[in-house]
């Protein structure tokens, strides 16, 4: 199995394998990043597409520094985002009834985690900047502590912090919600 | 009463313990004093968890799939010029033929299911070579490696449920080699770039085949352009190729006309739906399974690529 260090090198000399491995690693991750970030899954497929053409483009000018690749991939959709966040002049306010979750042909579970994903939509507009990202991050994602941190040029124990009362204004406003 | 940061580690600590499979009593056993406060906070981390386990739709990843292809066939590919490996393919062919008249033809019929730890599977493989050699239109050649390429992908796929590893390893090398023959119907194939495969020359397909029934290629896989992840559509049929044979001889180098492009567009659905099978066999696959699935998606998505390349 080839390390992501030798497989973005063989990306950057033009290899198009290499670059379509880069893709369908993290495509979906990706995805479930902007979608969460921006609660509109319409535009969430536009910037994971606009961010994956992006990385074609400019692979050559990543260098190395220590940090993961995704580091730099996340950067590249974080600004993406943020761009069209200040085009849209708004935080998201729409729930995300467009979302396919995977609750494939269970008609219950389908019901139960949309609702899961309106709620916490909704509930993600009460978090500071940095505590969306690590959520963003994190569970979207699927980063470990240690690649967050990288991401964000923050310390481990800034990142757990963050996701701590990042969770905790999360239940915090979703049981709120519930007793309405 | 611990300080938060504590409070931040056990908390990420039972996170990570939860989504590797463990239990969230098991770790709340070990931080009674915290259970109290860590326990909600788990559930409504692992309810966020829940909840942005979301995947792209369908239509977005084929339209998206193809966009990307779009912006892979700007970047300018690395190609080395090299020359065509000596191919002395007819001498396997003509033992292929030999060996499939000595097993006759029950044989080969009953062979046509057989699976590579299947004693019949030479014959399966070597009557596909005579079936090659027998085939003199291109256009039906392609379409013949297209489709014993989709029956690889069938044993890779079996063969991963299976867990065989070695199996799967020598099925993408015989895969490897049909596709590249595949590319090469339409033109040149460069030599001397990596191959997916590297390392493993000593190609252990032909031990245990026959050396001689070997697929007529000998290429290593080059770097390659493009390619394509929408759904296959539409399925060869080559069921008969008796009539595409007759008619070779006056089709050999005709031009790309429509049914050339209808065969292009055959291969791209057929590498699409190969390469999205290989990925789902993935996803419940154990390590060595996976790395040898990833290998295999590598080498069809490289030489499918060639092959679709080289018929534009």
């Amino acid at each position: 199995m080839q390390d992501e260090e030798s497989l973005v090198r063989r990306a950057q000399q033009g290899d198009t394998v290499a670059m379509t491995f880069i893709y369908e690693k993290h495509f979906d991750r990706l995805y479930r990043y902007i979608a969460l970030k921006t609660g509109d899954r319409t535009e969430a497929e536009d910037l994971t597409q606009q961010v994956f053409i992006n990385v074609c483009q400019n692979i050559k000018s990543y260098t190395f520094k220590g940090a993961p690749f995704s580091s730099w991939l996340y950067r590249i959709a974080h600004n993406q985002v943020v761009d069209y966040l200040r085009k849209k002049s708004r935080r998201p306010t729409d729930p995300l009834p467009d979302i396919e979750p995977t609750g494939g042909d269970d008609p219950v579970k389908t019901t139960e985690i949309k609702f899961e994903m309106e709620a916490l939509a909704k509930a993600a507009e009460q978090l500071t900047d940095l505590q969306r990202e690590v959520i963003s991050l994190r569970f979207a994602a699927q980063m470990s502590i240690a690649e967050v941190a990288k991401t964000m040029g923050k310390t481990e124990g800034a990142v757990k912090a963050l996701q701590h009362s990042a969770v905790e204004a999360l239940r915090r406003h979703m049981a709120a919600e519930k007793t309405k | 009463m611990k300080k938060p940061d504590e409070i931040d580690n056990i908390l990420n600590e039972c996170l990570e313990r939860i989504m590797s499979g463990e239990s969230m009593e098991k770790c709340l056993e070990e931080h009674p004093e915290q259970a109290e406060i860590i326990k909600p906070l788990l559930e409504t981390a692992l309810g966020i968890k829940a909840a942005v386990d979301i995947t792209p739709r369908p239509e977005f990843r084929q339209r998206a799939g193809l966009e990307f292809q779009e912006a892979l066939r700007t970047m300018k590919p690395q190609k080395k010029s090299g020359a065509f490996s000596f191919r002395r393919w007819w001498v396997s062919v003509l033992a292929g033929i030999v060996a499939i008249m000595a097993l006759g033809g029950g044989t080969v019929a009953a062979s046509s299911n057989s699976l590579p730890d299947e004693p019949l599977y030479r014959v399966k493989i070597a009557a596909e070579d005579v079936r090659v050699a027998l085939t003199f239109s291109e256009k039906s050649k392609a379409e013949l490696y297209a489709k014993f390429a989709d029956r690889r992908i069938d044993e890779i796929i079996v063969m991963a449920e299976a867990g065989k590893v070695d199996e799967i390893n020598r099925i993408t090398e015989r895969l490897e080699k049909q596709l590249i023959a595949m590319a090469e119907v339409f033109g040149e194939v460069d030599d001397s770039v990596m191959t997916v495969m590297a390392g493993t020359e000593e190609r252990s397909l032909a031990a245990q085949n026959n050396e001689a029934t070997q697929v007529p290629t000998e290429t290593a896989v080059p770097t390659v352009t493009a390619t394509t992840w929408a759904p296959a559509t539409e399925k060869i049929d080559t069921t008969d190729t008796s009539s595409d044979t007759q008619k070779a001889v006056t089709n050999e180098g005709e031009g790309k006309g429509d049914s050339e492009e209808d065969l292009r567009q055959t291969i791209i659905n057929s590498a699409c739906n190969n390469y999205s099978r290989l990925a789902e066999a993935m996803v419940e696959a154990d390590e060595p399974v996976r790395q040898a699935l990833e290998r295999a998606m590598a080498v069809a998505n490289e030489a499918y690529t060639i092959a679709i390349n080289n018929m534009k």
